[in-house]
């Protein structure tokens, strides 16, 4: 064997390298396992943060699926073992001032973990988590730093929540009175033109019927000033028409004198009348179920539709059927005109369609529309009917 | 010469009247009243041929003033007058004992062919609310109830007794809308709004007995 010939000095700085290669590869690990404590810490920290995004999802979810407070404060309640360390230890309850909820193995124990839940600026209940029994000692008692940023936020979350449906309910309720104080308005401002207008114009037409008196008996040749008052009393005549139309769209007597059969009857011989559009109307439902209310609503919602048809829809033919379906009443309006898209969400309504929509939702009903282009529109309206036993209107 | 007595609460309404009246040959204003209750203080000693009387007065109504003066002085002929509506009250109007009824918006030779035609024992209507009374087969001369169809009088006897719209239409047999037709033809006969006013009318003149 041929080996190369080591010098004692080429030894020593073989061994001085592998000493320092040594070094170097402990320094490595060294490295390597802080490296991986690291990496543990970070997984660990993850793990947790994904209990919290996961809580948190988990809270717009049962929002988005839930329309009751009391059912989203539950599932919210329900969300909060997950996201804790120890989770078959954990149980929760919301006090909330509409009301509490809590979680099925709920207990009040000592090692307690709570975050006010605030609406407006002020404190109106508790996100509150406790543990079933002792556990070790860490940032906050028993619980994590990070999960009083968690009870934090799901208590921030339920007051927004909380904060949302409260201006909801404002709004149905202002969108209520709206419709109240705007029929009240109508009723008024149609009565007044009723009570002055219509007389100041009887009156007027007398005068010019006296005029008319005494210049053909004065001047009986003057056909020329005869002929410019019969047009002044032909103008009168049309004011008049005209006044009885802005009455009876403002607010219908009829409507209040003999109901909603006979109304929509008027209605239609009008509106055939005015546009040569052939109407055909079925209704047949017991008028006793139905409140002033309702029977001014769908009036309306008829009245409107009308107008939507004259405008846009192009169409020869209306038919409104009215009829009782058990628990409800719907209503149809039906024209065989040029159709619209109307697509899944009401995406750029008018007022009028919008106005419709928030009638029948007033009345606790739905409200659709059918249509295509070229192939005409259905509106439907359900409105629930509370029937009676008694003998009513 | 036909004496007119005029009775509207509106002053500008009431003047026109007077001086119509008054500008007419064949006819001469014996007075006006802005009320009921001062036309019928008048009625007491005064006597008139015709009363053009506005049915919407304050306090006392229109119809009770015509009730009222049918009894005390039935040879006074009585034309009413309302501002819009005149299907709504005609036939009340009319069967009170009105022997004309016109709307304030016709042009005012129509009133004085009024005054004229029921002066002379016929009656006055409008041919918006002739047509009106045809459409719906109304004879003033015969009660209510007796001028109905036989269909008509049939569903009028169910609601009478109580029966609900579709109930009637179950037990004989025939659709819910011609039931609800039918309770329109009903309620403009009797001059009602209501089902209940049906069965008011309808137990009043034992009908259901």
């Amino acid at each position: 064997m041929n080996q190369p010939h080591k010098t004692e000095t080429d030894l020593v700085q073989e061994l001085s390298a592998c000493r320092e290669q040594i070094a170097a590869m402990e320094r490595h690990h060294a490295q390597h396992v802080q490296t991986q404590k690291l990496l543990e810490k970070t997984i660990h920290a993850l793990g947790e943060r994904n209990k919290e995004l996961t809580c948190l999802y988990g809270i717009a979810h049962v929002v988005e699926k839930n329309d009751a407070l009391r059912d989203i404060l539950q599932g919210i309640a329900d969300l909060v073992p997950p996201g804790w360390q120890y989770p078959e230890l954990t149980c929760a309850r919301i006090v909330h001032e509409t009301g509490t909820v809590e979680t099925p193995n709920f207990r009040e124990t000592e090692w307690k973990q709570t975050g006010p839940i605030k609406v407006r600026g002020a404190v109106i209940g508790a996100v509150e988590v406790y543990y079933t029994t002792a556990t070790a000692p860490m940032d906050e008692g028993p619980f994590l730093k990070e999960e009083r940023h968690l009870i934090d936020a799901i208590a921030e979350r339920v007051g927004k929540i909380t904060e949302q449906k409260m201006a909801d309910e404002e709004l149905r309720r202002l969108a209520a009175n709206l419709v109240t104080v705007q029929e009240a308005e109508r009723k008024r401002i149609s009565r007044e033109i009723h009570d002055e207008l219509g007389q100041l114009l009887t009156g007027l037409r007398m005068e010019v019927y006296l005029l008319n008196n005494h210049l053909s008996g004065k001047y009986p040749d003057d056909q020329e000033s005869i002929s410019i008052i019969a047009k002044a009393d032909g103008i009168i005549d049309t004011i008049h028409r005209a006044t009885k139309h802005i009455i009876s769209s403002l607010r219908p007597n009829i409507l209040d004198d003999r109901g909603l059969f006979d109304a929509v009857k008027v209605l239609l011989d009008d509106f055939g009348k005015r546009t040569g559009i052939k109407c055909e109307s079925e209704i047949a439902i017991d008028e006793g179920e139905l409140d002033a209310t309702q029977t001014i609503a769908l009036y309306r919602i008829i009245q409107e539709s009308l107008t939507n048809i004259s405008r846009h829809a192009k169409a020869t033919q209306v038919a409104i059927r009215c009829e009782d379906q058990d628990e409800a009443l719907v209503l149809e309006v039906s024209d065989n005109g040029v159709g619209f898209y109307a697509g899944p969400e009401p995406f750029a309504e008018g007022w009028g369609l919008m106005g419709m929509r928030e009638r029948a939702r007033l009345l606790g009903g739905a409200f659709s529309i059918k249509s295509a282009p070229g192939a005409g529109t259905r509106i439907q309206v359900r409105i629930p009917i509370a029937r009676d036993r008694g003998i009513r209107g | 010469m036909i004496r007119v007595f005029i009775t509207d609460d509106h002053e500008i309404v009431r003047e026109g009247l007077k001086r119509i009246v008054s500008d007419t040959e064949d006819m001469v204003v014996c007075g006006d009243a802005a009320s009921g209750e001062e036309l019928l203080r008048r009625a007491e000693t005064e006597a008139w041929d015709v009363l053009v009387l506005d049915i919407n007065l304050p306090g006392i109504n229109g119809l009770e003033v015509i009730q009222r003066i049918g009894a005390t002085k039935p040879g006074t002929k009585i034309v009413a007058f309302t501002m819009y509506d005149e299907a709504s009250h005609a036939l009340r109007v009319m069967r009170a004992g009105a022997k004309g009824f016109l709307s304030k918006t016709r042009p005012p030779v129509e009133l004085l062919d009024a005054i004229r035609k029921v002066h002379s024992g016929g009656r006055y209507v409008t041919s918006s609310l002739a047509e009106y009374m045809f459409e719906k087969d109304i004879d003033l001369k015969k009660e209510p109830h007796q001028t109905m169809s036989a269909r008509e009088y049939e569903i009028f006897l169910l609601l009478g007794k109580g029966k609900k719209p579709k109930e009637i239409a179950e037990q004989l047999e025939v659709s819910y809308s011609t039931v609800t037709t039918y309770v329109s033809r009903v309620k403009s006969k009797l001059s009602v709004n209501s089902i209940g006013e049906i069965v008011q009318y309808a137990f009043r003149h034992r009908l259901t007995d």
